[in-house]
């Protein structure tokens, strides 16, 4: 067992969570998406976030449109669909019941 | 990967001395220009590799992924932007260490998708597997007793002497080695190079046997 690669792990199951929770604020562009991320010390490497996005485009929670940009070529643009809204909802369900799991246990006498 | 070698050129270093401008010729670096992202920058020989060699990392990792193409161009792109932001004079060359430092914040596939896949997949992918090939680069006909001399891993003029011995006797040697050419397939691209040598199909080798083509 190794403390680096445990919270690491913790950290990759809620970014899915973390992104979609992102963009029900607002859309973001991908770097947006990375600022945000890396401020909130979510992810440690930029790459991790593109094959998530990938992924979560692909299952139908994301969609992105291209958008100019002033400098620069076009930014990818991402935004929740319906389906993806739903999962989120889902998922922040999902999220209070393990806080309130974990926090009824680390409580246990 | 969409990393397109435009030009080789040859620049200058130049070493600011109170005298002035002194061209320092042991400075002098290669550089390659690449168009990235629809952007084009101008990368010093072994910065060019480094780079060249952590997209083809990461296209092997990505490999089984269904969206592999999207990934690698949206880090692509990012790496891009990097790149624009810390070149500050029209025309600047990027070296090594800025593309190291990029690679840093982008972070090594292990890094990316967690050591657990990783080791798999080294255990999967990295095999190798030694297949007979005809030597296209060491041949006297069809480099069939130099990719034989790879397979069996015995010198390839043992199997020119048989070839040429049983030629004599009945013309038994010519027409196997005649369906040998036919049926052997050729080593052409550098994966099948490797695979003749019995060295792993990996993207570090695969950039070394691409730089010996090169040569």
């Amino acid at each position: 067992m190794d403390l680096d690669n445990s919270k690491a792990q913790m950290r990759k199951g809620v970014l899915e969570f973390c992104i979609l929770s992102i963009l029900s604020k607002g859309d973001a562009y991908t770097t947006d998406l990375i600022n945000k991320l890396k401020e909130a010390k979510m992810i440690v490497v930029e790459g991790t976030l593109y094959p998530m996005l990938t992924r979560q485009k692909n299952a139908g929670l994301l969609s992105y449109r291209w958008e100019e940009s002033p400098q620069g070529p076009p930014r990818k643009y991402y935004t929740l669909t319906d389906k993806g809204r739903s999962y989120l909802t889902e998922l922040d369900l999902g999220w209070n019941e393990l806080v309130d799991t974990v926090n009824t246990i680390r409580n246990l006498q | 990967m969409y990393c397109i070698v435009l030009i080789n050129t040859l620049y200058l270093h130049c070493n600011n001395t109170c005298y002035g401008w002194v061209i320092n010729i042991k400075n002098m670096k290669k550089t390659t220009t690449v168009s990235l992202s629809g952007s084009i920058f101008t990368l010093e020989e072994d910065a060019y590799n480094v780079l060249n060699g952590y997209l083809k990392r990461l296209e092997f990792h990505f490999a089984n992924e269904e969206g592999k193409q999207e990934i690698i161009a949206d880090i692509e792109t990012r790496i891009a932007e990097h790149l624009r932001e810390s070149i500050k004079v029209e025309g600047q060359v990027v070296d090594i260490n800025e593309i190291n430092r990029i690679i840093k914040i982008m972070g090594e596939p292990g890094e990316i998708d967690g050591e657990e896949k990783m080791k798999n997949t080294m255990q999967n992918d990295y095999r190798s597997y030694r297949r007979l090939y005809r030597d296209m680069d060491d041949r006297v006909l069809g480099g069939v007793c130099s990719g034989m001399g790879y397979y069996w891993r015995i010198e390839p003029l043992v199997f020119k002497i048989i070839f040429i011995l049983t030629l004599f006797w009945g013309g038994l040697g010519l027409i196997t080695y005649i369906i040998l050419w036919i049926v052997v397939p050729p080593a052409l691209t550098p994966a099948q190079k490797l695979e003749m040598k019995g060295e792993p199909v990996t993207a570090d080798n695969l950039g070394k046997s691409f730089n010996d083509d090169k040569k």
